[in-house]
């Protein structure tokens, strides 16, 4: 079953290509990997997914539907979530407080309970709160939990980013680049979080510069060059690919 | 009549170039429209006035001597009040360009009185008679003054070291840095030719206009409204949208109503930062994550 | 932080009558009503991040409406809370399109507006006698109209000031709800990172728009007092000079603190008659003031204040209230 159809994508920026008729597919509960060469194409990518830019040729369709149209938010409440490099959280919030806000999309503010606590709004936070230390949990950092977002050490922020993005309750989510800067014992357990959010039912399609998480945690690789695909299947091919070798110049993460 | 229209059209598109072109060099750089940018056109009129009734020197040189004057005060604005806040956001220092507009606009008011005054001596009656068409002197000193300086100006950025330099910290504020030209100097340059060059505006319009402390809120406006038109920070644009504003704004008075006049240049303005933020020969600015 | 502002408002307010100097009253409930507008500027500047240069309008349509309907016989409060709601209706007709625009645009955008705001007053004579001014303001002498059932008559400097205080405060406590709410919070996310807020689901555009409007109401409320206070309108007072103004008092006030405004707009209201300056040079003030203060002074009265509540907190042995989002 196909979650997300990319097809025939194409974007330009004035007279760069940075994405040319780029088909793609993900499917239910698969985690596809996106790499390339800097430059490649891969945050423009993400960037169309979203609803930050318009396409200029091509269709998107998530789980049979076409969102072309639909604005960013839209498309969070259909049900894509994804992470950002930088900014990565609301660092003036708390880390409650950040992935309370990502629940948006399903726990949605009413204007005057709100602003008067009625019994019943205060119900329904209590119930969106323990559904966030869940996630806050499942990632592993319910113990920073009143820390502000701001000051967090790197590891920890990245954690944030992803609670942030399963905030939502996605059927997709887009992990830009979410073990930079990590260690190696921190990018191990990212790992077994990100496999264990294909367990749950949740579709993952990563950016990563970093091969062994790659290979480690992908079903299946995508190779953007130029802004073009020009390679995709499982990691063992798509990584002895002569074409994937060359545009790599050869250099290989260790 | 048609003519007429025409004719000052141009010669208030000539106007609000000049003070235009300062303000698109400066937004290049800074990225924050400095509305502070409208007193040193009112300051460059008064300092002509003063310097011609006080010194007796023809117009062209109280031009001249308001010009120098001025750059060097715009110079000096930008190291006091401006360079402090140059790492922080645009909004402190937008916020900041207010507070000075109306601080010089009520210090003239404090220092010179609120009346008005006009440069004496100026051509203010004459008229030449051109095949059918009456057309006052002034108009025509202010129009070719004008065009005499945008056209230096112009010459100036696109040939000379310096005016290069310039434009390529307006584009890219980075790249000139990495070759080597300080953004920091070049903007205390630029501020200094574009006051210097709306205080010569200033002076032009006050040898036949007349000259009070709030004369410089409407031309900034309007500035602003061309250099959106035209593209902000290109300097062909700000010309050609000052001269477009121009000629809308006097053929909307003539043929439409006079009494909203001004409001023209803020309906078009309005009009194109909604529809499309980047002005009408702007580039698309696509924010590359 | 808010709490204890307010408290110390409430209090200053109660008291202040009793040892003010003839003429200090009045000054203070003008005070006042700048701050309900001053509030409602720094809500839209503080928690949408929208610097907004039409709340002037707002303030203006807002008094013209309660003097026309006072002049033609309404009864006081019905029209003070419509003056209101029709603030905040124009503040969706305005702010609709004009948040399409971003940052220092959206500024001058509405800049614009409030140019064109005043030259529409300035030219509608017959609606507004124009330039000419609206005077013969009737006063609210009973704020129910004559059919009410709690007769309360303002006819006099202490129950002006009664109501005026009334509303500041009452203004003061339902801004501070809203900012301390879920809504609130939101709005802080969008502010801070619009884009990270509408991929996670935020409609960016509505909640700017329902802060927008919120400013534009309380806006509205501030200038229907204004209207039954000072008696006279003149369109100069609702254009880019009360823009300014506010301006001014938010800033020095600090800029994200809607208990910063009110403490902006007493320091803008009483500082140049206790320096005992001109009105020629209070403006040449108010723009160094705010210069200096962007420059110096960046988080404003609010900001020092807080300053100096965490050193007292320090000297004896509270916990330091950390830097929160919320002043």
């Amino acid at each position: 079953m196909k979650i997300l159809e990319i097809q025939e994508l194409t974007k330009n920026f004035g007279g760069l290509c940075a994405l040319h008729s780029v088909t793609l597919n993900v499917y239910e509960n698969e985690i596809l990997g996106l790499i390339g060469p800097n430059g490649a194409g891969k945050s423009t990518f993400f960037n169309l997914v979203n609803g930050f830019y318009t396409p200029n040729d091509g269709k998107i369709i998530f789980t049979g539907e076409e969102i072309n149209d639909l604005k960013p938010h839209q498309r969070c409440r259909k049900g894509i979530g994804r992470t950002f490099q930088s900014p990565s959280n609301f660092g003036n919030l708390t880390v409650l407080e950040n992935v309370r806000i990502g629940q948006h999309c399903c726990c949605f503010p009413k204007f005057f309970p709100s602003i008067l606590n009625t019994a019943g709004w205060r119900k329904k936070e209590k119930l969106a709160e323990d559904r966030a230390m869940a996630i806050l949990d499942s990632v592993g950092i319910s113990s920073w939990v009143s820390a502000q977002a701001g000051s967090l050490p790197l590891g920890i922020q990245r954690r944030l980013q992803i609670a942030i993005g399963l905030s939502s309750e996605p059927k997709l989510i887009l992990l830009d680049e979410v073990t930079s800067g990590m260690e190696v014992s921190e990018k191990v357990e990212t790992m077994e979080l990100i496999r264990s959010l294909s367990r749950v039912g949740i579709s993952c399609v990563l950016i990563e510069h970093d091969m062994t998480v790659i290979k480690g945690v992908c079903d299946r690789i995508a190779v953007l060059n130029f802004g073009v695909k020009i390679a995709e299947g499982k990691p063992e091919e798509v990584v002895n690919d002569p074409e994937v070798v060359k545009a790599y110049l050869g250099e290989e993460d260790a | 009549m048609l003519f007429q229209q025409i004719l000052n059209g141009l010669v208030a598109g000539s106007i609000y170039a000049m003070v235009a072109l300062g303000l698109t060099l400066i937004f290049g750089i800074m990225r924050v429209p400095n509305f502070a940018h409208g007193t040193t056109y009112m300051i460059g009129a008064y300092f002509t006035y003063f310097i011609i009734e006080r010194l007796e020197v023809n117009l062209f040189l109280g031009i001249s001597l308001a010009f120098v004057l001025v750059a060097v005060l715009g110079f000096l604005i930008e190291k006091v009040v401006f360079k402090p806040v140059s790492n922080r956001s645009t909004m402190d220092a937008f916020i900041i360009a207010l507070g000075l507009w109306v601080v010089m606009e009520n210090v003239a008011l404090y220092l010179w009185g609120p009346e008005t005054r006009i440069i004496s001596g100026g051509y203010g009656d004459k008229v030449i008679r051109f095949l059918t068409l009456t057309i006052t002197v002034n108009r025509i000193i202010i129009l070719v003054g004008s065009i005499v300086l945008i056209f230096a100006i112009y010459l100036f950025i696109k040939k000379t070291k310096y005016g290069k330099a310039m434009q390529a910290v307006a584009e890219d504020k980075i790249a000139s840095a990495l070759v080597g030209i300080s953004p920091r100097r070049v903007l205390g340059f630029t501020f200094a030719i574009g006051s210097g060059l709306a205080a010569a505006a200033g002076g032009l319009v006050g040898s036949s206009f007349s000259i009070f402390p709030e004369m410089g809120g409407m031309p900034i406006l309007k500035a602003f409204c061309a250099i959106v038109l035209g593209g902000m920070g290109s300097v062909s644009g700000a010309i050609f949208g000052s001269f477009i504003l121009g000629l809308a704004e006097s053929l909307g008075a003539a043929y439409i109503t006079s009494s909203y006049k001004d409001a023209f240049a803020f309906f078009i303005l309005i009009t194109v930062l909604i529809i499309r933020p980047h002005g009408l020969l702007g580039k698309e600015e696509e924010e590359r994550r | 932080m808010m709490a204890g502002s307010l408290i110390a408002l409430i209090s200053l307010l109660l008291i202040f009558p009793l040892f003010s100097p003839p003429g200090g009253l009045y000054l203070l409930d003008l005070a006042e009503i700048y701050a309900i507008l001053a509030m409602s500027l720094a809500f839209t500047v503080g928690y949408a991040g929208l610097l907004s240069l039409a709340h002037a309008v707002f303030f203006g349509v807002g008094a013209y409406f309660t003097g026309l309907s006072m002049i033609a016989g309404w009864p006081f409060l019905p029209t003070f809370f419509l003056a209101g709601f029709i603030a905040s209706l124009l503040g969706i007709v305005i702010g609709f399109p004009a948040l399409r625009t971003r940052g220092v645009y959206f500024s001058i955008t509405t800049l614009c507006l409030t140019i064109i705001a005043e030259m529409v007053l300035n030219n509608w004579e017959s609606l507004t006698r124009g330039s000419s001014g609206l005077g013969g303001i009737p006063k609210p002498d009973n704020i129910f109209g004559s059919t009410g059932f709690l007769l309360v008559k303002i006819n006099s400097a202490s129950s002006y000031h009664c109501l005026i205080s009334v509303v500041t405060v009452l203004t003061g406590f339902i801004l501070y709800r809203i900012t301390h709410s879920e809504i609130g919070r939101t709005m802080i996310a969008i502010r801070d990172e619009k884009k990270l807020s509408s991929v996670i689901g935020i409609n960016t555009l509505k909640y700017e728009l329902i802060n927008f409007c919120i400013g534009a109401f309380f806006a509205g409320l501030a200038g229907s007092l204004y209207a039954v206070f000072i008696r006279y309108l003149h369109p100069t007072d609702f254009g880019i000079l009360q823009c300014f103004d506010i301006l001014a008092m938010v800033v020095v006030g600090g800029a994200n603190s809607i208990s910063g405004a009110i403490m902006g707009s007493l320091f803008i209201n009483f500082f140049p008659e206790l320096i005992g300056i001109t009105p020629a040079l209070k403006r040449i003030v108010y723009g160094i003031v705010i210069i200096a203060v962007v420059i110096f002074m960046p988080y404003g009265l609010q900001g020092l204040f807080s300053q100096i509540v965490n050193k007292v907190r320090s000297r004896i042995g509270l916990k330091k209230e950390q830097k929160r989002a919320i002043p």
